[in-house]
């Protein structure tokens, strides 16, 4: 080979993922309400650090975290949801059901314990992976590999399962016999990468995630007694990315050839490399496997939930015949179904034969509903697309009624942010105008006290005491019921006048008596010069006049 | 050798944080696959004898370097006395450069003065899910694991300096190499998603050249034991690298290296030869499974004037 040669050891791909019902990737991170208050249909999620609170929602907050009581937390957060909701980072649709079980229930006693113990609704919801930095949703690459990495497995078995008892340690064993062991996986040479969301201005795409009930139904219809057994299954929230958006993300993905030309230095070759046949030869080769795997079971489920009329009737219409319409490029391997996330449901887990479960998770508007739902995870990725794909985008246009709300509230809260970050400048600057009218007053009471002190020291001794004394009667708070600081404050005044008594000449001493006369410090303390400490200060009074 | 500036934009999170020495064997391993081992090899000779054909730096903020490692008492004190706050000035604008270099630390920026939350770390939980039996793990029972990911703040763009001895290996030819990593990931966890960036230009750059005075501060993790240079005005904190073997040979027979101890970035050295762009030495004998296997103990290096007090 010419030494300078590139070789094609490396198949480069892009992907674009449509959701075709709504996904739900956990990155393991809750909504809880501390961090999100539901208004207008909307959930905003935000961080409370980032709030404009105002001196007043500030020390309300403090108070009511210092009781510990949680409900009151929750209570105010959603009585204030306008101030928090002004600083979202993001904003999520909610289904009307929730968003209505939110304004009944948050903050409320649901049940008595005997114990005493209050139980609540903790109304936390399921998040799905972001990007920590813009917290826009985006789908693990881990996600998609371990898809292909079932449906490759799939085609490897064959249909000839393990006979042996199914149990942990064969399970491994048969993974490994089929596709390679760590080292020797055929798998290691795919290399995905997360599918992150496009951008908002390029594409015309929003990345809309609405909270949706999961609801739990049973697959096969119960007749009890002449009578259709419901499921009741238990509900939970989920966060989930949302149908119908087109081509929502985008990934790189590449296919590794391994070289050994040169003759690695590798000891055991067979067990450190992947045997030919599990080295996928192209992407291509991954989505028919995919599809293989995936189209069966798509319908599959779906025959059961029509049958039971769960499954939204008009969903299933529009993408049935979506894949009837691009079964071609689904033959060809340019487009590949997938499942991903949580409530795909084992068998779509697992290869054939070996999951029966016997419920089913599905996407709702409400807990109760059993009507008009969809399942959980299915996706279209086209690899390489040349142009649009048409009949996918009408699909989209057919199914994307329920994103419009969701782009309206999302173009409001640019509008609200906007509006909350001048709010914001504004309680800053009248924070400032307060601290800046405190300093001024600050610097007055300084000035006047300069001045003042400047005064006394100008004065002679009898002067200065005169003005003192004249100054702290008026100043001092006379509380009929603080007897401790009254006498703390008369004992002072008696002190300096028995002082004057003993210091002063006669002139001064009567000049003090001329301007504290029993009759003015009457007039000045009103009811402080009774009782003992009139007997008092008259005695004083008499020895300052000489008497 | 010349100096070439690369320029690149994180695309997803990352496993490994972008470091000079790892990403040196990633691109070694990089030219193999897309040009042949004998080019390698041609490139690797004379490796360890202080002729590199390439030195690799440590990925940086755009328009930054990181601040040198000096004692605190070397630097000209500023308005900002909070010794806390003045250790997380780590970036140094390039445009400071041209200043004495004890008002250094006065023009560094801290990761938040950039852009908020530069670099964050996260866990991300992963399941893996049994085939057969449709439960997780390997052990009994339920057995999820989280790993931690490197998140780089969005749409921020980075830079790498890249010394280049163009006479072994050419831009162009450095650029594919640089590509396909950017394409099949960098580090850990590059099979599922982690570590992908995209190359925005990658030009020579004369910031090297400009430059001179009597020490240098390194740009990368680097290898300086036995050089003679002079200790007594010498920077640097160190550490110890855990080296790992790349591609197949990670999981041929022994993945681990020997253990290397290197000076962090941003150490300073002095009595360095002037003129020259890059400190350290190649490091080889760390593998028994892969004799020729080498670790890069060269940095890009920038000469600056050390004000010695006495």
């Amino acid at each position: 080979m010419e030494r300078n040669m590139p070789q094609a050891f490396l198949q480069h791909y892009q992907l674009f993922l449509t959701p075709l019902s709504p996904l739900h990737l956990g990155s393991g991170e809750d909504y809880e309400p501390t961090n999100y208050v539901i208004e207008d249909g909307a959930l905003y999620a935000f961080d409370p650090s980032q709030a404009a609170l105002t001196p007043l929602q500030r020390n309300e907050l403090l108070e009511t975290a210092k009781r510990g009581d949680i409900f009151a937390i929750q209570r105010y957060f959603k009585k204030h949801g306008s101030v928090f909701a002004d600083c979202a980072h993001n904003v999520v649709g909610v289904s009307r059901a929730l968003a209505d079980n939110y304004q009944e229930k948050l903050g409320q006693v649901a049940n008595r314990e005997r114990s005493g113990n209050k139980v609540g609704n903790n109304f936390t919801i399921e998040r799905t992976a972001i990007n920590p930095h813009n917290h826009r949703p985006y789908i693990p690459g881990s996600a998609f590999k371990g898809c292909l990495r079932t449906a490759v497995l799939e085609r490897l078995s064959d249909g000839n399962l393990s006979r042996e008892r199914i149990d942990q340690r064969n399970a491994i064993r048969y993974e490994s016999n089929l596709l390679g062991s760590f080292a020797s996986d055929g798998l290691r040479l795919l290399k995905t990468a997360d599918f992150m969301p496009q951008g908002l201005v390029a594409t015309q795409i929003q990345y809309a995630t609405q909270i949706q009930y999961a609801t739990n139904h049973k697959k096969q219809k119960v007749v009890k007694d002449g009578q259709v057994v419901r499921a009741k299954g238990v509900t939970g929230r989920r966060e989930t990315i949302q149908h119908g958006q087109y081509r929502a993300f985008v990934a790189d993905c590449t296919l590794q050839q391994l070289l050994l030309a040169h003759k690695p230095h590798i000891k055991q070759p067979d067990k450190s490399l992947p045997r030919k046949p599990v080295q996928p030869k192209s992407l291509q080769q991954l989505a028919l496997d995919a599809n293989r795997y995936h189209i069966l079971r798509f319908e599959a489920e779906n025959k059961i939930l029509a049958d039971q009329e769960l499954v939204d009737p008009a969903w299933l219409q529009h993408t049935r015949m979506l894949l009837a319409e691009l079964m071609p490029q689904l033959n060809r391997g340019n487009i590949m179904l997938v499942r991903l996330g949580k409530h795909g449901g084992a068998e779509s887990k697992t290869i054939s034969g070996l999951a029966q479960t016997k419920t089913v998770w599905l996407a709702a508007q409400a807990a109760g509903e059993t009507h008009g739902l969809l399942p959980f995870g299915w996706a279209l990725i086209e690899i390489d697309p040349q142009s649009e794909n048409n009949a996918l985008q009408d699909w989209c246009r057919q199914n994307s009624s329920h994103l419009h709300d969701i782009q309206a509230i999302q173009s409001k809260l640019a509008g609200r942010k906007q509006a909350a970050a001048a709010k914001a400048a504004a309680l800053r600057a009248e924070a400032e105008a307060a601290e800046q009218a405190r300093i001024a007053e600050a610097q007055a009471e300084q000035a006047a006290a300069a001045q003042r002190a400047a005064e006394l020291e100008a004065m002679n001794p009898t002067e200065r005491l005169i003005a003192d004394w004249e100054e702290r009667l008026q100043q001092f708070d006379f509380d009929s019921r603080n007897d401790v600081a009254n006498s703390a404050f008369f004992n002072q005044m008696k002190t300096a006048f028995e002082q004057a008594v003993k210091e002063f000449d006669d002139n001064s001493k009567q000049q003090i008596a001329a301007a504290f006369s029993f009759k003015k410090l009457e007039v000045i303390k009103r009811g402080f010069f009774v009782g003992k400490r009139e007997k008092e200060i008259k005695a004083i009074l008499r020895q300052l006049r000489g008497e | 050798m010349q100096a070439y500036q690369l320029t690149l934009r994180p695309e997803t999170a990352f496993g490994t944080p972008l470091v000079g020495d790892t990403l040196f064997g990633q691109i070694c391993w990089g030219i193999v696959e897309q040009y042949g081992e004998a080019l390698l090899e041609s490139c690797l000779q004379g490796y360890t004898k202080g002729s590199p054909f390439l030195v690799v730096s440590d990925a940086f903020p755009k328009g930054y370097v990181p601040l040198p490692t000096l004692p605190s008492a070397y630097w000209q004190q500023g308005e900002e006395t909070d010794r806390k706050k003045l250790k997380k000035r780590q970036w140094l604008p390039e445009s400071a450069l041209g200043e004495p270099s004890r008002r250094w630390q006065m023009k560094a920026k801290s990761s938040n003065d950039l852009v908020p939350e530069l670099i964050s770390r996260h866990s991300q939980p992963h399941n893996s899910l049994n085939r057969q039996t449709h439960t997780t793990g390997a052990g009994t029972g339920f057995a999820p694991y989280e790993s931690e990911q490197i998140w780089y703040a969005a749409g921020h763009e980075w830079q790498i300096y890249l010394l280049l001895d163009e006479g072994r290996l050419n831009a162009a030819q450095l650029q594919q190499v640089l590509t396909n990593i950017g394409l099949s990931g960098y580090g850990r966890d590059a099979s599922t998603g982690l570590g992908k960036f995209s190359i925005i230009a990658l030009e020579k750059t004369a910031l090297f050249e400009q430059r001179s005075g009597n020490a240098v501060f390194t740009l990368a993790a680097s290898c300086p034991q036995g050089l003679g240079y002079d200790a007594a005005h010498s920077y640097y904190h160190t550490q110890t690298r855990f080296g790992r073997h790349g591609n197949i040979q990670a999981t041929a027979g022994q993945p681990f290296k020997q253990p290397v101890l290197m000076a962090q970035t941003g150490a300073v050295f002095s009595g360095t030869p002037s003129g020259k762009h890059n400190v350290g030495q190649g490091i080889t004998g760390i593998s028994q499974s892969q004799p020729q296997a080498v670790q890069q103990g060269y940095a890009p290096a920038l000469s600056f004037d050390l004000e010695q007090a006495n």
